[in-house]
């Protein structure tokens, strides 16, 4: 599963990072290139 | 965390795969997973059929049809700005339809993930199946 946070409009993607930890997210990586944050990024076997 | 694929879900592949009861449609699908739940549900049991027992959740259709690469599936949903905004620490996927509890085919649990109107939340859930 990856899930990943795009920012509402007026809010900067640093800032979003900043919420997200703020608001108990694990914050996997700030992906510039595409605008987003990964807030989860798992690999599962059923 | 458990991430499984529910009995139900293994039951409607079987069904699906061999058109059980002959009610597919050959070269068609057959009551398709066609949504994703996130919700605050707890553990996903073998036995787990439905999060309506769930206090937050949100049903809502993929973006797109999945697609399929090899043995593995992707299947993704996008939650805007103004929906799920609660604690999810359930993610499932469902075959019956959107706004619907029901059908849960299988899922991740125990995640730790708070969304709020400051982002939209895309999901993608990749299903593999081993061969082997």
């Amino acid at each position: 599963m990856i899930a990943e946070a795009s920012p509402r409009e007026g809010l900067s993607l640093d800032e979003l990072a900043e919420l997200l930890a703020a608001a108990g997210n694990r914050v996997v990586r700030v992906d510039r290139d595409r605008n987003v944050v990964v807030v989860a990024h798992h690999v599962e076997e059923y | 965390m458990a991430r499984r694929i529910t009995d139900q879900g293994l039951q409607d592949s079987l069904d699906a795969t061999f058109n059980v009861g002959g009610t597919g449609t050959p070269g068609g699908a057959f009551d398709p997973v066609d949504a994703m739940g996130v919700s605050n549900f707890g553990t996903l049991l073998a036995g787990t059929t439905s999060i309506a027992s769930a206090g937050s959740k949100l049903v809502k259709a993929f973006d797109a049809a999945p697609t399929r690469n090899n043995l593995t599936v992707t299947c993704v949903a996008t939650f805007g700005t103004g929906e799920a905004n609660f604690q999810i620490t359930t993610v499932t996927l469902h075959n019956d339809g959107a706004a619907v509890n029901t059908g849960v085919y299988g899922g991740v649990d125990a995640q730790s993930l708070t969304k709020t109107s400051d982002f939209s939340l895309k999901i993608t859930m990749n299903v593999t199946y081993a061969n082997g």
